[in-house]
């Protein structure tokens, strides 16, 4: 009886997917998509035709970073195009070129593609961002099903293609991609993650739990890739060192890359995610060689032992004890897997966090944890989509899903947020990398959303009644954004830790600002910066609602290392 | 599952996740009814995305359905039918159909449970099948999975009383005692979790997912040591217990996948001949699909025919010539047929065709062998070792071919570093004593025939070991 009530009093239209995106009156979106209003027009196009090729499912990447030293945050989208033109494995024509896009100011875009030669033609998949030789200037490294390619950043918006001279070009299907300070000799090496060895002549034949054709499952192919490290020499060269740094000795499907002191002894370690298979933390020795430390410290599986489809990654510290914790994006039917780093081994707390059942039923690239809302907390924004055809649908598109957007509670607590994903209406969309940074330099995060086979997403932050930030750029003696240098931050009585971090998430990269949300605090009362030499420097205090650039030399001695 | 409305404030903290603070069992039930209801039939979109035999399958589940619509026993086989086939919403729909006709149906209730979390509903999942239990309390894959959805819900209140309801009921059963570790381990209670796992582990040793559990209970304890040791045992995911009930639904799969899969499991559990049968109808019904072809000849050559098994390669190999597995496979039926120098030629012809296969590399290695080329044997090993390093099967092939080779140096090398990554595994101990004794490094020796016995390795092997190279054998102690 009670059942035939609940019947009788239910119903209403479905909802594509689920039904379970009901969206309560009155809620207030977080973003607006304002790409094409804002000129940022590029739509990916993976090449799909009759077959499924792998690598159409895996795309596509993008980039905020500051080309021109103007302080506005400009775009890079990576493009893929064709596999197979007549049965062609090479790189597609100019239509399937990557993308520049100018900063005017204000978060308005113009296309600075032509005469750049930023237009890499390789099927590409992702991008990292950092100033390789040292001249100030960000340079690009594309990372693309086929040789990769270095855009070494010549300024005034023009690039130069440095790859064979750089030595950099790996010809195998690399994913996510880090510059890095491996070896603290003051120049950025290159940890590019590689997906699988696939050709067109390896491809397989595969199907969805549905029946019909569709894209296959890593695991199919049985041939993982070994990921690549690549030593910077210092002049303009770099060495592939990956054997003798011991990056063979485990390897998986790699995608997301993270570098970080996960284990706190001031040198740079990497976390890889891989797909369907252990995640690696390669824990730096100090001698040039890496050795795997996830499955010790409890981070290459979940709490469960699932071997989980780890894609996109981001860490912070968000417990503000110090240390790097650590988030991995995986498959539909897995949760996320949020790991507290309790100095020496990872817990996996996502059921804790508030993340198992939210995320679950979505496949997450693109994420960041970054402070929307500028409350002092770190949100959580995940860009989905399918990599299978799944019957609940959300769009015509079969792969799209929606976004999530998680408001931050602190001490590694998420609420989902609604409307979903933070817009209104929610977007559907294949989407893969999440790059995030404030375009408009209002105060509030943007982020890029690059889309399969779709138009990119600009999401303006237009929370309402966002609390008081400091945005802190943080360069070296060189004029470098000094990546992976340390912050402690004294603010009303908190302090806080964060690192300077352009490569996180999914193939892409955002910008190394330090983007701090304070609340109702109006002034920071101290920043102490530890450069990667272990030099430290205080600087501030800072009022609040503001840009600040933190110069090496140019702060207070601070002691310690 | 946590939802934040609006841009209103938020509790300081985690907010509540108690039982207490959870919806009462009937009332979840209802409100699970009440989500925005997924329609009772597939969308056309939905249908478009099946191939024909699955597409057929619901059709004459909905037909008959519709044939009497008051019988809940049709709507369930076709809720069944949906979930078969991956339609989630259409299957919880029909189920809960069904279900408001005959409401004491247990089997419908788990059924529908399993479709709820197929959408990603864990918990109006656990409501159904917490309904379902009340029915039937002595389904026991209910408890395990109605744990495991509180579980990822945040309430391990509920997932407890599940678990601890397994463990009454089926005391031997390992269900109730490791849920009820895995609820500790939510709780961060890490001593009640060891003590529940090492129970769990006496009675089933093999059970790895209890390693898994036991190694971060050790590493949250504080004994990094025992708990890398658990870890690195294998990574076990939570088994996957008998479940008749779901078992039943998955035989309603039809089409394509389904016909390859169940060729597959067929082969895997040695029923070669029911997995040929199935096979060589469908390629009477498809002679251009790969797939059929590739899988009929593997089933052929996994029953010892290797003249059907080759010719099944051949049509494979016809229909996608530029995939490395025909020629591996029909290199595989050469090889087992003496043909060594036609093996080998095939399994360079796949590797031509992807040099990154390990399997590829490996198969040419024992051909190698076989045709006494053991140096090239070798490098083809060190080749499969590039693309599966943690293949313990192809380490241990190297090395053997270092000591049949008589490489010391060499075996002394690779044998130590696997020591460093496989501390546990006896067999690189051993053959490190053998190259450090071939190297006459006695006391390097003897450290490492220690070492051996200290991973667990029988007496037995170290002598031989030790007698090999001139040594006493030191002797098992505490």
């Amino acid at each position: 009886m009670l059942l035939l009530t609940a019947s009788a009093a239910c119903g209403g239209p479905a909802e594509n997917g689920g039904g379970r995106t009901a969206e309560p009156a009155g809620a207030s979106a977080w973003f607006e998509e304002v790409a094409a209003e804002r000129g940022l027009l590029f739509v990916h196009d993976s090449g799909h035709g009759e077959r499924y090729l792998m690598p159409e499912i895996m795309g596509g990447g993008g980039a905020l970073f500051d080309m021109d030293g103007d302080g506005d945050l400009d775009a890079y989208l990576v493009q893929s195009g064709p596999l197979a033109p007549g049965g062609s494995e090479g790189p597609g024509g100019d239509s399937f070129r990557n993308r520049l896009f100018r900063n005017l100011g204000g978060g308005r875009f113009e296309d600075a593609t032509g005469g750049s030669g930023a237009d890499d033609p390789g099927y590409g998949m992702g991008v990292a961002a950092g100033d390789y030789d040292n001249d100030g200037r960000t340079d690009l490294y594309v990372t693309n099903v086929g040789p990769n390619a270095l855009l070494r950043n010549l300024g005034s918006g023009r690039f130069e293609d440095v790859t064979a001279a750089a030595g950099v070009g790996h010809p195998g299907w690399g994913a996510s991609a880090a510059f890095f300070d491996l070896d603290d000799d003051g120049d950025l090496d290159l940890y590019v993650a590689n997906y699988l060895h696939w050709s067109l002549a390896t491809e397989l034949d595969c199907f969805s739990d549905l029946g019909g054709p569709d894209y296959c499952n890593p695991q199919n192919y049985r041939s993982e890739a070994m990921d690549v490290l690549y030593r910077n020499e210092g002049d303009g060269t770099f060495t592939d060192v990956t054997v003798a740094a011991g990056l063979d000795a485990a390897f998986g499907n790699g995608l997301g890359v993270l570098p970080g002191d996960f284990d706190g002894d001031g040198r740079l370690d990497v976390f890889v995610a891989n797909d369907g298979d252990l995640d690696q933390l390669w824990l730096n020795q100090g001698d040039g060689t890496l050795v795997d430390g996830a499955l010790a410290a409890g981070c290459a599986v979940d709490l469960e032992g699932k071997r989980k489809a780890g894609m996109g990654v981001a860490a912070a510290d968000l417990d503000d004890d110090g240390d790097l914790d650590l988030l991995v994006c995986n498959l539909r039917g897995e949760s996320d897997s949020l790991f507290r780093n309790e100095g020496g081994y990872f817990r996996d707390v996502t059921v804790a966090g508030g993340l198992a059942a939210a995320s679950r039923p979505f496949t997450r690239f693109g994420v960041g944890w970054v402070d929307f809302d500028n409350d002092g907390q770190e949100d959580l924004y995940e860009a989905n989509g399918r990599v299978t055809i799944h019957s609940e649908l959300y769009a015509e598109d079969v792969y799209a899903e929606p976004n999530l957007l998680f408001r931050g509670l602190g001490d590694l607590q998420f609420e989902e947020v609604l409307p979903r994903g933070g817009t209104r209406p929610p977007l559907y969309a294949t989407s893969r990398a999440a790059a995030f940074g404030d375009v408009d330099r209002d105060g509030g995060v943007d982020v890029l959303v690059v889309n399969r086979d779709g138009p990119a997403h600009l999401l303006r932050n237009v929370f309402p009644h966002r609390g008081r930030w400091l945005s802190l750029r943080v360069l070296d003696e060189r004029g470098r954004d000094a990546l992976n240098a340390t912050l402690e931050i004294e603010t009303g009585g908190r302090r806080r830790h964060r690192e300077v971090r352009a490569a996180s998430s999914y193939l892409a990269a955002s910008d190394p600002r330090v983007h701090l949300g304070l609340g109702a605090t109006e002034t920071v009362d101290s920043v102490t910066v530890r450069w990667r030499d272990g030099v430290r420097e205080r600087f501030g205090p800072f009022p609040a609602d503001r840009e600040v650039t933190l110069r090496r030399g140019e702060g207070r001695p601070a002691g310690g290392t | 599952m946590r939802r934040l409305e609006g841009t209103g404030a938020v509790s300081p903290g985690r907010p509540a996740r108690s039982a207490a603070a959870a919806v009462p069992l009937a009332l979840a039930i209802l409100l699970a009814g009440c989500r925005a209801e997924p329609p009772a039939t597939a969308t056309a979109v939905q249908t478009a995305l099946l191939d024909d035999a699955a597409r057929q399958r619901i059709g004459e589940a909905l037909a008959a359905a519709d044939e009497r619509p008051r019988d809940p026993a049709r709507r369930a086989r076709l809720g069944a039918v949906y979930h078969a086939h991956a339609l989630w919403g259409p299957a919880v729909a029909s189920y809960r159909q069904a279900l408001a006709r005959a409401p004491r149906r247990a089997r419908w209730w788990y059924l529908l449970a399993h479709a709820l979390a197929g959408t990603g509903d864990v918990e109006g999942a656990a409501a159904a099948a917490g309904r379902a239990l009340e029915l039937d309390p002595a389904y026991l894959p209910a408890y395990w999975n109605l744990g495991l959805w509180w579980l990822q819900a945040g309430l391990d209140d509920r997932a407890e009383t599940a678990f601890a309801a397994a463990a009454e009921r089926v005391p031997d059963h390992p269900a109730g005692p490791l849920g009820l570790a895995r609820v500790a381990l939510e709780r961060g209670d890490a001593e009640r979790a060891t003590a529940l796992l090492e129970t769990v582990l006496e009675r089933s040793p093999g059970l790895t997912y209890a390693r898994q559990l036991l190694g971060n209970a050790s590493l949250a304890l504080g004994r990094p040591a025992e708990g890398a040791a658990a870890l690195a045992g294998g990574a076990g995911a939570p088994p996957s217990f008998p479940d008749p009930w779901l078992d039943e639904v998955r035989r309603l799969r039809a089409g394509y996948r389904a016909l390859i899969e169940e060729a597959q499991a067929l082969l895997a559990a040695g029923r070669s001949q029911e997995a040929i049968e199935q096979l060589a109808a469908a390629q009477r019904d498809h002679p251009e699909d790969y797939v059929v072809a590739y899988t009929l000849g593997t089933a052929y050559f996994g029953s010892g025919r290797l003249a059907e098994a080759a010719t099944a390669f051949e049509a494979a190999a016809a229909v996608q010539p530029g995939s490395h597995l025909p020629p591996l496979g029909l290199g595989a039926v050469r090889e087992l047929e003496g043909d060594f120098e036609t093996a080998l030629a095939l399994t360079d012809r796949a590797i031509a065709l992807n040099p990154a296969y390990a399997n590829a590399h490996r198969q040419r290695a024992r051909i190698l062998r076989r045709l006494e080329r053991p140096a090239a044997a070798l490098a083809s090993i060190e080749e499969a070792l590039r693309y599966d390093p943690r293949s313990l099967e192809l380490a241990e092939t190297r090395l053997r071919l270092l000591e049949e080779l008589g490489r010391w140096p060499d075996l002394a090398t690779a044998a130590e570093r696997l020591t460093r990554d496989l501390p546990h595994w006896p067999g690189g101990f051993l053959y490190l004593a053998l190259a450090r004794g071939e190297l006459g490094d006695a006391a390097g020796a003897r450290a490492a025939l220690r070492n051996a016995l200290a991973a667990g390795a029988g007496q037995q092997a170290v002598t031989a070991i030790a007698n090999r190279v001139g040594l006493q054998p030191p002797a098992a102690g505490p």
